[in-house]
């Protein structure tokens, strides 16, 4: 596969520490076009190995709109079904440019280990000197090590080595969409996470082409109005919790955006420092960086302050447990017990619909309506939304605002970038075969 | 004509650095980029972008703008030679003059108008 | 016709300059390159080569480097029909100069015009570091690209005009007027000046940019300005027009000269082993590995403000790279190749060589973030640069000249995509 391709697929097999590549091929795009249609592909071929599937979309990392996700595949331990959780920040592209299209993690280490993803180079890496320590002194690790500060990661911390069910498999040293506890299986693998870094080119069947109708479509996704605003609150004013966004003003730090996607949907809170500062912080960590709305939205409704929900969201970054699932489960209404609580988190929490796909993304348009009505259209609507983001590769919150992004203009994308006759015929046999 | 950056309304998405490398490799890549979404204190939420001209570095803070010129050595005895300059291996803004239908590929792109013609 | 046999030495006082020769040279389809360190011009490896090329660097540290011995050898190399191309300071260094250890060098009777003594009592910016050329002071007019022209010893007919760099390269007076290939002709857009005009005028234009001296079968190219630089083409032209015109009227002299010492390429080539299969992907792969992780650190080297100055050279981050890119860029090209050729225990220095400088970047890196001293550990790097690089062009130019192969245009044509 020649473009928006690296052309491989990597197979990490951990129980024989070996390391393996495939092409891939071009027929399979002609089948499943990308993201979580081959994923789910390359899960169904190892599924006796208990794999782990990370793949971007077919336009990921490239000039169209938002195109900044990635996907993790894999059997969920709360669900006990196979789930697809969004790759979000600037971590979705890192994984294109470091020269795999897919990896597939299968079996189990004999010893804690991480992955050395690099311009086409997949190391196994003993993690002995991470095994142990939380997600943000990892990354710090990581990045020390291989001497880069940009240095991407997919990491674990206590919680997914200690194996609670509510693990979560962190980027950076932020939390993430994973509600399916991931990071339970990357520690039931001996797998401290995935380090990313890449410095590659991504070719392109018709680059004018595909850049003059990025463009083109850019243009029409900036006459929406929602894009005066920026930031968590606002998303969740739009979704009625009016009282959020003027919750977290006092510790609002500022906005930013996920790869080429123009909706800024991660705020950073400052927690140690004026949030009103704009020179470098000399705190070493001044905040926290929160992309999950309902997390703050439950700490809130626990009764935090707003600083308070602030510590307990980095003490669950840093400790690699989803948030969301603390602020429901733990029971727990200070800080203090909240912070005790991790390691006795259980119950169920809900996955909507079919439950392929993380409740992170609210269940619905965001800003816009998309002309929909009613619960089960909306849900449906939903649901084809969320395959589509993760097949192509779009930030999935953003898919939800942006009715300008449509599956006709990825698929003529997707044509224009790979020289491939790519039509609605074949994404709704992929979508079908995803949503079962 | 000049590149006008606005650090306060930039949101580090990485549009401007993605397109400014397109228009030199005419494929997807980071690496011959001018422009360049600054992002390396990420916990500290400092994010800014740099801009290399023909011979000055335009460095787009939040704080403020700085802008250093290329061409002085610190040092005048120093036997430099073209490659003393930051971002060495990238060529100097060239306003994306090969690019008849866009103008300046960084401008047209950034998807919050944080990037602007003078 | 054989390619002309190329020396290019990378040995100790060069600057990255070299690589942009062996870019030239590698576009211009002359592929029987071979990189020399100061021990293989001591041991007078030299000698059945019909180009040696000396680019620019620190010229004193190149002549403390090559010693007495290898200006010896130098200059026997040029007696019996050699061509010594020097840019820079491979200009200067044939120079006639009384300071040691220049003075081992003394084989071209030019006289360079930037010289501070020629203007008393002017306003000179001086260069510490060539006073030490023992050329009372040596200073630097302008930098960057300057023009320059052809003169009727070159071609009587007609005069071509081009620009070319100078980065500290001489303005040049030969005894022998005829001896001036090209002068400089004025300044550029582009010119910085570090003097006056009218000081950068009087030392530069209409004086030599380009000389070659006759020694006995051989000569010597003197080029101030950096001709090889690959944004210049006509200037790299030039370059590579007059390789073809010496080696062409050479190559009888130099096939007889290798009758005579029983030399034949062959000797070379039988050298060389074969490597395919598994260990040809393993050693290619740990290539791979190591470039790319010491490229990932010097990425980020790159927005950091730090230098290094390393005998009489200021060093960037930045140079690190240069090297790193000139090896990455040729490495998928290498990849596609099924049998790798080279010298026995070339691939455990290789392996060796590129594991270490990403452990030395890894640390230097460190080094800068804790604000720590990192002067020894630069000197480390760049030395080691030196071996790998010098190693892998041997790897690559062996394995992609030996006709084993996929053609080596054909492959350059194809993108490379990794880079
Ligand atoms: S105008 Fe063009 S060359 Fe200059 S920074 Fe913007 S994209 Fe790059
Ligand atoms: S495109 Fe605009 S918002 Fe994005 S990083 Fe560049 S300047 Fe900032």
């Amino acid at each position: 596969m020649e473009y928006l391709s690296t052309d491989k697929i990597l197979v990490i097999d951990l129980n024989a520490a070996q390391v393996e590549e495939e092409e891939l091929l071009e027929s399979l795009v002609e089948e499943k076009i990308g993201g979580i249609g081959i994923a789910k592909y390359l899960y169904e071929k190892y599924e006796n190995d208990d794999p782990i599937v990370i793949g971007t979309g077919l336009l990921t990392g490239t000039t169209y709109p938002a195109s900044a996700a990635g996907g993790i595949t894999a059997k969920s331990p709360v669900t006990g079904s196979v789930c697809h959780c969004p790759v979000i920040y600037k971590l979705g592209v890192e994984i294109k440019y470091s020269g795999f299209d897919y990896i597939v993690v299968k079996g189990r280490s004999d010893s804690p280990v991480y992955l050395w993803i690099h311009d086409g180079v997949a190391d196994i890496s003993d993690a002995s000197d991470v095994w142990g320590k939380d997600v943000w002194e990892s990354t710090d690790e990581l990045r020390k090590f291989v001497g880069d500060d940009l240095l991407q990661t997919m990491l674990i911390g206590p919680a997914g080595e200690n194996g609670s069910d509510y693990a979560q498999v962190c980027y950076n040293h932020w939390s993430s969409p994973d509600r399916f506890g991931f990071g339970k299986l990357f520690g039931a693998k001996n797998l401290k996470g995935l380090a990313f870094r890449g410095m590659g080119l991504i070719e392109v069947a018709e680059p004018e082409d595909y850049v003059e109708r990025s463009l083109e479509i850019l243009k029409q996704v900036k006459e929406n109005s929602f894009l005066e605003k920026k930031g968590l609150g606002q998303i969740l004013t739009a979704l009625g919790e009016e009282g959020v966004s003027d919750w977290i003003d006092p510790v609002t730090h500022r906005h930013s955006a996920d790869y080429f996607t123009p909706y800024a949907s991660n705020t950073a809170l400052f927690l140690d420092e004026d949030p009103g500062l704009l020179e470098e912080s000399k705190k070493e960590e001044p905040g926290v960086l929160v992309s999950d709305i309902y997390a703050l939205l439950g700490f809130k409704n626990v009764g935090l302050s707003v600083k308070d929900a602030g510590h307990a969201l980095k003490a669950c970054a840093k400790y690699g447990i989803d948030p969301f699932a603390v602020a429901q489960l733990s029971g727990k209404t200070t800080l203090e017990e909240i912070k005790d609580s991790f390691d006795s988190i259980n119950g169920e929490i809900t996955i909507p619909g079919s439950g392929l796909f993380t409740p992170w993304c609210p269940t619905g348009p965001i800003f816009n309506d998309f002309n929909l009505s009613g619960k089960d259209e909306i849900m449906a609507w939903w649901e084809r939304r969320q395959a589509v983001s993760m097949i192509f590769g779009i930030q999935p919150m953003f898919s939800l605002m942006c009715p300008e992004l449509t599956e006709e203009n990825m698929l003529e994308l997707a044509s224009l970038g790979t020289d491939l006759e790519l039509t609605q015929e074949i994404l709704d046999a992929v979508i079908d075969d995803i949503l079962g | 004509m000049g590149i006008k950056i606005n650090a306060l309304k930039c949101t580090n998405c990485m549009a401007c650095e993605m397109v400014c490398s397109y228009h030199r490799d005419d494929g997807f890549a980071f690496l011959s980029a001018c422009i360049v979404a600054y992002r390396a204190r990420e916990k500290k939420d400092y994010f800014g972008v740099l801009l290399k001209e023909e011979d000055v570095l335009i460095v787009a803070r939040p704080e403020g703008l700085e802008i250093n010129k290329i061409g002085e050595e610190a040092d005048p005895d120093k036997e430099a030679d073209a490659s003393a300059k930051p971002m060495l291996l990238r060529e100097g803004c060239d306003f994306c003059e090969d690019m008849d239908d866009y103008g300046p590929m960084c401008v047209a792109f950034c998807p919050v108008d944080a990037i602007t013609l003078d | 016709m054989n390619d002309p046999k190329i020396g290019i030495y990378a040995g100790s006082g060069t600057s990255h300059s070299w690589l942009w020769f062996v870019d030239l040279f590698e576009k211009a389809g002359f592929h029987d390159l071979v990189f020399l360190d100061e021990f293989l011009v001591q041991n007078n490896e030299i000698k059945d080569l019909d180009v040696l090329v000396v680019s620019g660097g620190d010229t004193f540290a190149v002549a403390h480097s090559l010693g007495r011995q290898g200006g010896r050898n130098i200059k026997s190399f040029v007696e019996q029909g050699g061509v010594y191309i020097g840019s820079c300071a491979g200009a200067y260094l044939p120079m006639k100069s009384s300071q040691k250890p220049l003075d081992q060098f003394n084989f071209v009777d030019v006289k360079i015009t930037n010289l501070s003594k020629l203007f008393p009592g002017a306003e000179i910016q001086t260069c510490k570091s060539c006073a030490a050329y023992g050329y009372d002071f040596v200073f630097h007019p302008v930098r960057e690209a300057v023009s320059l022209k052809t003169t009727s010893f070159f071609d009587k007919d007609k005069s071509i005009e081009f620009s070319a760099p100078l980065y500290g390269g001489p303005g040049m007076k030969a005894k022998d007027p005829s001896w001036v290939l090209a002068v400089y002709e004025g300044f550029t857009p582009k010119t910085t000046f570090l003097t006056s005009l009218k000081i950068a005028q009087k030392t530069l234009v209409s004086n030599g940019a380009v000389i070659k001296v006759p020694l006995k079968q051989g000569c010597f190219y003197l080029l101030g300005p950096h001709l090889e630089h690959p944004k210049f083409k006509q200037a790299n032209q030039f370059i590579i027009d007059a390789v073809n015109r010496e080696t062409g009227t050479a190559r009888d002299d130099v096939d007889s000269k290798n009758k005579k010492t029983g030399f034949s390429p062959q000797d070379l080539k039988d050298r060389k082993e074969q490597v395919s299969g598994k260990k040809a992907k393993e050693l290619l792969l740990s290539i791979r590995r190591e470039l790319s992780n010491s490229r990932i650190v010097t990425g980020s080297l790159e927005f950091l403000p730090v230098q290094w100055l390393i005998g009489q050279k200021v060093y960037e981050p930045q140079k690190v790279r240069v090297y790193l890119e000139s090896m990455w860029k040729r490495l998928r090209a290498l990849e596609k190749n099924k049998v790798l050729i080279l010298e026995p225990g070339l691939s455990d220095r290789i392996t060796t060589a590129a594991g270490q400088i990403t452990i030395e970047l890894r640390r230097i890196k460190q080094q800068i973030d804790g604000n720590l001293d990192s002067l020894k550990t630069a000197v480390i790097i760049f030395d080691l640069l030196h071996i790998l690089s010098i190693s892998f062009f041997d790897l690559y130019f062996a394995t992609m000249s030996s006709g084993l192969n996929h053609s080596l245009k054909r492959l350059n044509h194809k993108r490379n995509k990794f880079r």
